[in-house]
């Protein structure tokens, strides 16, 4: 019988208590206590009975659990013989990991409490390091608002407020994306909706779309409407690599409406990629490859590979184009600059107009000289710059279907148009001749509506010299001073004097132009009496009324009368030696005198009889560009038939230059128009929506290089497409980008397929924000 | 039920509800939510259900389901947070102070657990195939008790045989043994060397004796083996408790670091509304 | 038996009732007419009726008002007024608990369940005094040889209030109740001042042997009031008519096997080996006998076994209400008389036991006939001739199915240590259990601090059964309880005691073969150790398990393990047992 050393009768075995915390210490002897220990681990010891007194003896009272009465009994004074020997009780196995449990927790407390007194929380509670670009940020609130306000302040921004857009408010201070930064790429909620409008093609089945689709229904929560936080996407503290832009396809699909598995599946078709917008520079690779660049004498300069006319821009996305000399020069730099051109190779600047001079003088106009043999029309800039004037704008309509050449059956109001037009052309003449560039300014600026730099004004005035002015003012208007002079007094002027024909003559007879000039004063009476005669005449009498008025005008500016009273004087002391009329003085001209426009070949100004022309200086004008701009760009106003005239006549494949031969022009949307100067390329700081980069593939075409991807339209209109002036309309003279062609590489095994090769999240025009330098000021040593 | 099919039905129940819960989390980070705050509370609300064993242990008097019914929750709710947890932090060991020791903390307690539950199946049938079902706090008084029968008998065959090869063998070689549980880790891990050395010992001895020593020799033998018993069922139990030791205080300190985790991510990680 | 070895029984009369019988009262019982009248020659000198009277009565006196029998306890004497009345409350109408003097605690609501996880004390076994001294209130009394005794205030009041009737001096009562071992059925008090004769069951029994007027009286008696109950709760039974069902009753044979007091002698040959023990079960039928009559078990339990080479082989336990020998007879009555088969099984009486039993005539004249088809027990397993290897038996019942997978082993094991008597006998599976000893925190949680079990006892294969009381069908530990503080609960039939009134004599503890009940020194609220006014000794009580009967959800030590090793179990519902020890 295998011996047990485990009783269990209930003498020899007594409840065990394992739910006691503590157990008596005496126990690992085998002989515990029979009272054992008191809750709180004290040992309670003392005597096995409590002896009992009966009939003055001393009773042992030992439980008979306990043995009963012990064999000696109390000692005679009643005490117990048998003491209980005290212990230290032992804590119960059972009751250890609870009260272990208590002392770890308060030492965690304590640690915490030491950690943060020791100024080691924030290094503590650093959920991990910054990626390396944002390492420079050593201070916890330069990010988290709540952080500087203290723990109780954190515990309320943790469970009673939201930090996340106050949060990523302060990303903006490094990174501006502009106005609505928290909103899905930037765009404002109404644009959203309305691209979704557009794109909304049937999904297709995928994990990913599933995923997203599910995800569709956490939505309400976070909708297109509510702000997006930086760290929606950006989640930092997760290690100097860690890559802060990266997303997953899912994370685009979540939001987008139409969702899609892959680039090959299902991804929605290129859209004319790239060639939604017509070219800038409008150039017929089909009509240069295919007959041009074939051609005898030009083969040698032509281009021999896409390479030779585009090269990479810097970071390698777009191919932007070479230089004009470089491309194009080598045929077109003649071109430009009016070589073998059958008409004048000068643009036309100012000039005197043509006018019927012997009819005025029969009807006797009062429009002093004019030179009888100039026949042009007056000059868009002319015009331009005489718009400012208040009742141009009357005159021409009056003057409109009007043969200014032949004014034989003009009825006397148009002759009254007439002569008021031959003043202000006069007037304007004047006026450059006199005060040059101020004039210039005045008037430009009052058209335009708004200051011009010094810059403007040297692009648009072509560097005028003072001399060619004024040189051909006294050609074609040798009185032109004092005539503008007296009619400016209000003094009349006869109709066109045959003096026009002497014109010519110069020197003696000056004091009979004094005379006349006399005379002037009779003739002046003499009006005086026409006018009497024309008394009748109502509208005259009106005129005259008005002649008054200007009259007053004039006297009010007396000054101004001063003004030209000491030109005069200037002019007369300038007299004795007149550079205008020194070249005259050569007796004999030689026969290879060149003309102003042979003389100015490199472009610039010269005159030509009546007209004083702007000879271009090759590619790159700055002159017709200014001008392109300017009447371009200048708002549509009442004077629009001007502004365009020039822009037009600028824009005209006549005008020298041909400029926008090659330039094409937009309209934009308030229909301003602009030329496009520059080939496509992009804007420092522009984040396109979707972006290629040619570099990155250069290596994969073989032979047929660029060809692989861009192939030729031979179909396509392409000039034809230029007609109008909306950039959108445009027949490539290539195709577009077939998807397949991308997807061919970009799965997501090989090239990869995320949305973000080829997309970017945040779109438009984002710029570094520089940081301030406030204390520039404060520079030691400043006064 | 059978406790095999019980084991397969658990498992299977708790793979689906991690797939699930997998799914779920790829789902919500699909959308621009942070997934973290998603996962963090579901990994809250699993491990304040583990913690709720510890208090369902101490109220066995009112009927909340049985206690291994909480059990068996308890344990694959446990293997289901290890994957909460890998989830949560995105199966890269976090690189802040704090998280990394919430890591560290849970780490062992998970071990721990396993562990626990390791002992808690295997060394129950080991402690039933040998020696007497004692209870564990009377242990140490049977070892008083050999100790005693043992001095005794030494003392005894002295005085029989007058020869003190025994009593010396005893205080040489026996004294150090029956002073109290010894070889815990040899008997935890199975290893009979110690029970094995002291007989051969008293084999070595008994060539030198005689007859009547023999017998006392052969007595002795006898409460030797007995104590190894008790060593033994001292050892593995031990083991089959103290392991709780490690579970249940690091759990407290976790859980009080996880509320200051909470409040650190809400007040700079986004915060509630 | 042929390999009988005599041991040493048990003496008769070792233990008297009363130790101070004087001769003077003996003559006195005597004189009572109904022992004047019998006929002493049939008593053997051995066992004369006056030894009988000597050592089997006591004398007891009772006050008017005083509760005689109360209803519910297990009383195992019974009681004959020599002067005064006495009065039977006749039922269904009963007396209140609280006039039983039973403490009625109800059970617990969820609140009062949580509240006592910090309401109760720190230290073991405190009591509150003052609960003492209020038990000892004017509703009970102590009356000779210290026992409390429940007396009730107004008699007249409890005569208008309940059906009584009265029972005159020289009328035997509570004598069924004593020979079957059940629950007392109704209360008796006295109506005044009465002298009693209380005989305990022993003495019943031998006159019972010894006088036939007696015996008829007390089986007619037995017939009339319960015998009929009994046999209809046995299915065979069910649906016969009474006039039937008087026949069968009529013809209907008590048996008793077994000392009624085994408990008192078992425990010191539980190591004795296997075979001894057995011998000390008395056979009720040998395998190899004519199948002659139906059995039933009226109480107790017994085994069934075969003999295997020189051992016998037990394959089954059976409790109160099981029948044996069925299969035999209802095979016998199909195949007719030509093949008769023989008893296949030895039953043996586990402890004690009584039997019904019902002969074979009566049985194939009145119930087989008109038996429906399904009734019919599967064709009796007969024994093979030889049976080399145990094994080969049991993996026939396997794939039969016919009786549930508990090994040989176990059920021997079970049987020897009297296990099965137990209703919620406590398992604990060992390879599972982690010795954590949440049980028997659970335990304490649910009895103020204090476990009422051990996690100790008797282990066989990897089982334990630990020392957690079984509430046995028939709860030895109740016999001479002086004061009726163990008493089962009469909701949930739960063994318990009135902390009340249990007066620390540890009889019960004693009783109790399995070591379930222990006695422990009650303390005070400080933890010191409640004394006696007078002999300044610990007040000592005894403790058991009440299967959590007061808390909301019952035995908190199953519910508590996290492990599932621990299950108690009705030991007669052997497929749940079976299927629980076969569970991996």
């Amino acid at each position: 019988m295998k011996r047990l050393l485990q009783k269990f009768d209930f003498r020899s075995s007594s409840y065990s208590r394992p739910n006691q915390t503590w157990i008596c210490g005496r126990q690992s002897e085998g002989s515990p206590c029979r009272i054992g220990p008191g809750a709180d681990g004290s040992c309670r010891a003392n005597f096995e009975c409590q002896p009992a007194k009966r009939d003055d003896r001393w009773h042992c009272t030992r439980s008979d659990l306990a043995g009963g009465q012990c064999r000696h009994g109390p000692f005679p004074d009643g005490i117990c013989c048998k003491p209980v020997a005290r212990c230290r009780p032992v804590m119960n196995w059972r009751a250890r990991p609870g009260a272990a449990a208590w002392r770890v927790a308060a030492l965690t407390f304590g640690l915490l409490l030491v950690l943060v007194a020791g100024g080691g929380g924030p290094a503590f509670i650093n959920p991990g390091p910054l990626t390396s670009q944002h390492v420079g940020l050593k201070d916890c609130k330069s990010c988290h608002t709540a952080f500087d306000k203290g723990p109780t302040a954190w515990v309320h921004a943790a469970f009673a407020e939201k930090t996340d857009i106050a949060d990523s408010k302060r990303c903006l201070t490094c990174h501006d994306l502009g106005g609505d930064s928290f909103r899905p790429h930037g765009l404002s909620p109404s644009r959203v909706a309305e691209l979704t409008r557009d794109a909304n093609p049937p999904s297709r089945g995928s994990w990913a779309m599933i995923s997203a689709s599910a995800a569709m229904a956490l939505k309400p929560l976070k909708g297109i409407e509510s702000p997006l936080p930086c760290l929606s996407c950006h989640r930092e503290h997760h290690g100097t690599k860690f890559d802060l832009t990266a997303m997953a396809n899912a994370n685009c699909q979540f939001c987008h409406t139409f969702q899609f598995p892959s680039l090959e599946n299902a991804h929605p078709e290129f859209d004319r990629f790239p060639f939604k917008r017509r070219t800038r520079i409008r150039f017929d690779h089909l009509n240069h490859i295919s007959k041009h660049f074939r051609d005898k004498e030009m083969r040698s300069s032509a281009p021999k590979a896409c390479k030779s006319c585009h090269l990479p821009d810097e970071d390698g996305f777009k191919m932007s184009l070479k230089s004009f000399e470089d491309n194009c020069g080598a045929c077109h730099g003649g071109q430009v600059e009016g070589v073998g051109r059958a008409t004048a190779k000068g643009l036309p600047v100012f000039n005197v107009p043509g006018l019927d001079v012997a009819t005025l003088s029969e009807r006797n106009i009062a429009i002093g000289e004019w030179p009888e043999d100039a026949d042009e029309e007056i000059t868009p800039f002319m015009e331009f710059l005489l718009a400012g004037d208040g009742d141009y704008m009357a005159i021409r309509k009056a003057l409109s279907g009007l043969d200014l050449l032949d004014l034989a059956d003009a009825s006397p109001e148009q002759l009254a148009a007439v002569e008021s037009f031959a003043w202000r052309v006069k007037e304007l003449i004047f006026d450059v001749a006199v005060e040059g560039m101020p004039a210039l300014i005045t008037r430009l600026e009052k058209i335009l509506g708004k200051p011009l730099s010094t810059q403007e004004l040297t692009h648009l005035s072509g560097l005028l010299p003072v001399d060619t002015m004024r040189m051909a003012a006294h050609q074609w208007v040798p009185d032109l001073y004092r005539e503008v002079a007296n009619y400016r007094q209000g003094s009349g002027e006869k109709g066109p004097s045959s003096a026009g024909n002497d014109s010519g003559d110069k020197g003696g007879d000056k004091d009979g132009g004094l005379l006349t000039d006399e005379k002037g004063g009779d003739g002046l009476l003499t009006d005086e009496k026409g006018g009497d005669g024309l008394l009748t005449d109502e509208k005259g009498g009106d005129g005259l009324l008005t002649d008054e008025k200007g009259g007053d005008g004039l006297l009010t500016d007396e000054k101004g009368g001063d003004g030209l009273l000491t030109d005069e004087k200037e002019g007369k002391s300038a007299k004795s030696g007149e550079p205008a009329t020194a070249p005259e003085d050569f007796r004999d001209e030689p026969e290879n005198l060149a003309t102003g426009e042979d003389w100015s070949m490199a472009g610039g100004w010269y005159r030509d009889e009546f007209t004083l022309r702007y000879r271009p200086t090759g590619h790159a004008d700055r002159f017709l560009r200014a001008w392109l701009d300017v009447t371009g760009q200048a708002a549509p106003l009442s004077r629009e038939v001007t502004t365009r005239q020039i822009f037009e006549s600028l824009a005209s494949d006549k005008s020298p230059g041909l400029c926008t031969k090659c330039h094409s022009i937009d309209t934009d949307t308030d229909g301003r128009l602009s030329v496009n100067w520059q080939g496509a390329r992009l804007a420092p700081g522009e984040h396109p929506f979707t972006v290629f980069s040619h570099t990155s593939h250069f290596s994969l075409p073989g032979d047929k290089g660029c060809l692989t991807c861009h192939t030729f339209n031979k179909g396509a209109k392409y000039l034809d497409s230029f007609k109008d002036r909306n950039p959108a309309t445009f027949a490539s003279n290539f195709e577009q980008i077939p998807r397949q062609l991308c997807a061919g590489c970009h799965t997501a095994a090989e090239a990869g397929e995320s949305c973000l090769t080829c997309h970017n999240y945040h779109i438009g025009k984002i710029i570094p924000a520089l940081s301030s330098t406030l204390e520039m000021m404060s520079v030691p040593g400043a006064p | 039920m059978n406790i095999t099919v019980r084991r397969r039905l658990n498992v299977a129940i708790t793979v689906m509800v991690g797939a699930t819960l997998v799914l779920a989390f790829a789902v919500y980070d699909a959308s621009l939510y942070q997934e973290p705050f998603f996962t963090g509370w579901v990994l809250l609300a699993v491990m304040g259900f583990l913690a709720l064993f510890n208090l369902r242990k101490k109220i066995t008097v009112l009927p909340l389901g049985s206690a291994s019914t909480w059990a068996q929750l308890h344990i694959y709710a446990g293997w289901l947070v290890i994957l909460l947890f890998a989830e949560h932090i995105g199966w890269r060991l976090p690189d802040g102070g704090l998280e990394f020791t919430i890591t560290v903390l849970f780490a062992i307690i998970v071990v721990s657990g396993i562990v626990g539950l390791m002992l808690s199946r295997i060394l129950p049938p080991r402690l039933t195939r040998r020696g007497e079902e004692v209870i564990f706090e009377r242990i140490p008084a049977f070892i008083a008790e050999l100790r005693n029968e043992a001095e005794d008998l030494v003392l005894e065959s002295a005085q029989e045989t007058r020869s003190s090869t025994i009593s010396d063998f005893y205080l040489r070689h026996l004294s150090g043994f029956f002073s109290g549980p010894r070889n815990h880790l040899h008997h935890l891990f199975a290893s009979r060397r110690p029970e094995f050395r002291l007989m051969n010992d008293i084999d070595n001895l008994q060539r030198y004796l005689n007859s009547r020593e023999n017998e006392y020799a052969d007595r002795l033998r006898h409460l030797v083996n007995k104590k190894d018993d008790l060593d033994f069922y001292y050892a593995l139990s031990l083991a089959l408790k103290a392991w709780l030791l490690v579970h249940v205080p690091l759990t407290y300190s976790l859980l009080i670091l996880v509320v200051l985790h909470l409040v650190v991510v809400y007040a700079f990680g986004g915060g509630m509304s | 038996m042929a390999t009988g070895v005599a041991i040493q029984r048990p003496v008769r009369w070792d233990n008297p009732f009363s130790p101070d019988m004087s001769e003077s009262e003996v003559d006195k019982i005597i004189g009572l007419d109904m022992f004047r009248d019998m006929d002493t020659s049939k008593f053997s000198e051995t066992v004369s009726l006056r030894d009988i009277i000597r050592n089997d009565t006591r004398i007891r006196h009772y006050k008017k008002g005083d509760i005689i029998v109360r209803t519910g306890d297990y009383g195992t004497t019974a009681f004959l007024s020599i002067t005064g009345h006495v009065r039977v409350i006749i039922p269904p109408s009963k007396l209140s608990n609280s006039q039983l003097g039973r403490s009625s605690v109800p059970k617990k609501g969820f609140l009062a369940a949580l509240g006592q996880l910090w309401r109760n004390p720190k230290l073991p076994e405190v009591r509150d005094p003052t609960r003492y001294a209020a038990g000892r209130d004017t509703s009970t009394r102590t009356g000779e040889g210290n026992e409390t005794l429940t007396f009730l205030r107004d008699v007249p009041a409890i005569l208008e209030e309940f059906n009584t009737h009265r029972i005159n001096p020289g009328v035997l009562f509570g004598e069924i109740a004593a020979l079957t071992r059940a629950a007392r059925t109704t209360t008796i008090f006295a109506e005044d001042d009465v002298e009693l004769v209380e005989i305990r069951r022993q003495g019943i029994r031998d006159i019972r042997q010894r006088v036939d007027s007696f015996r008829e009286n007390v089986d007619r008696l037995y017939r009339e009031n319960s015998l009929k109950n009994n046999l209809m709760e046995t299915p065979l039974f069910h649906d016969l008519d009474d006039g039937v069902l008087d026949k069968i009753a009529a013809a209907t044979l008590f048996e008793t096997y077994g000392d009624f007091e085994w408990h008192t002698s078992y425990n010191r040959y539980l190591e004795s080996p296997h075979h001894e023990r057995l011998a000390m079960e008395p056979i009720i039928v040998h395998e190899g006998d004519y199948p002659d009559g139906l059995l039933i078990l009226a109480s107790g339990s017994a085994r069934v076994s075969y003999r295997v080479n020189h051992g016998d082989k037990t394959i089954r336990y059976i409790g109160t209400g099981a029948l044996f020998g069925f299969e035999e007879i209802a095979q016998n009555w199909l195949e007719g008389k030509d093949r008769i088969i023989s008893m296949q099984h030895t039953l043996r009486a586990v402890g004690y036991t009584d039997i019904l039993r019902v002969p074979t005539s009566i049985i194939e004249t009145h119930v087989l006939p008109n038996l429906p088809k399904s009734m019919f027990p599967p064709p009796a397993e007969r024994r093979p001739v030889e049976v080399s290897h145990p094994y080969e038996k049991r993996r026939k019942y396997k794939k039969a199915g016919a009786i549930p997978k508990i090994d040989t082993e176990t059920l021997e094991m079970l049987v020897e240590h009297r296990f099965i008597m137990g209703t919620s006998t406590m398992l604990i599976d060992l390879d599972r259990c982690v010795r954590c000893d949440a049980c028997v925190e659970a335990c304490a949680k649910g009895h103020n601090n204090n476990p009422r079990f051990i996690r100790h006892g008797r282990t066989f294969e990897h089982y334990m059964v630990a020392n957690a009381c079984m509430h046995c069908v028939d709860p030895v530990c109740m016999i001479g309880c002086p004061t009726g503080a163990i008493h089962r609960n009469t909701e949930g039939g739960q063994v318990m005691i009135n902390d009340d009134t249990c007066i620390g004599c540890a009889t019960c503890a004693t009783n109790c073969p399995y070591d379930n009940i222990r006695m422990v020194e009650v303390r005070d609220q400080h933890g010191g150790f409640i004394v006696d006014e007078d002999t300044k000794k610990p007040i000592v009580k005894a403790t058991k398990c009440d299967l959590c009967f007061d808390q909301p959800g019952g035995p908190a030590c199953q519910r508590a393990c996290p492990h599932d090793a621990l299950q108690r179990f009705d030991m007669q519902d052997r497929p749940t047992l079976a299927g629980w020890l076969n569970r991996r």
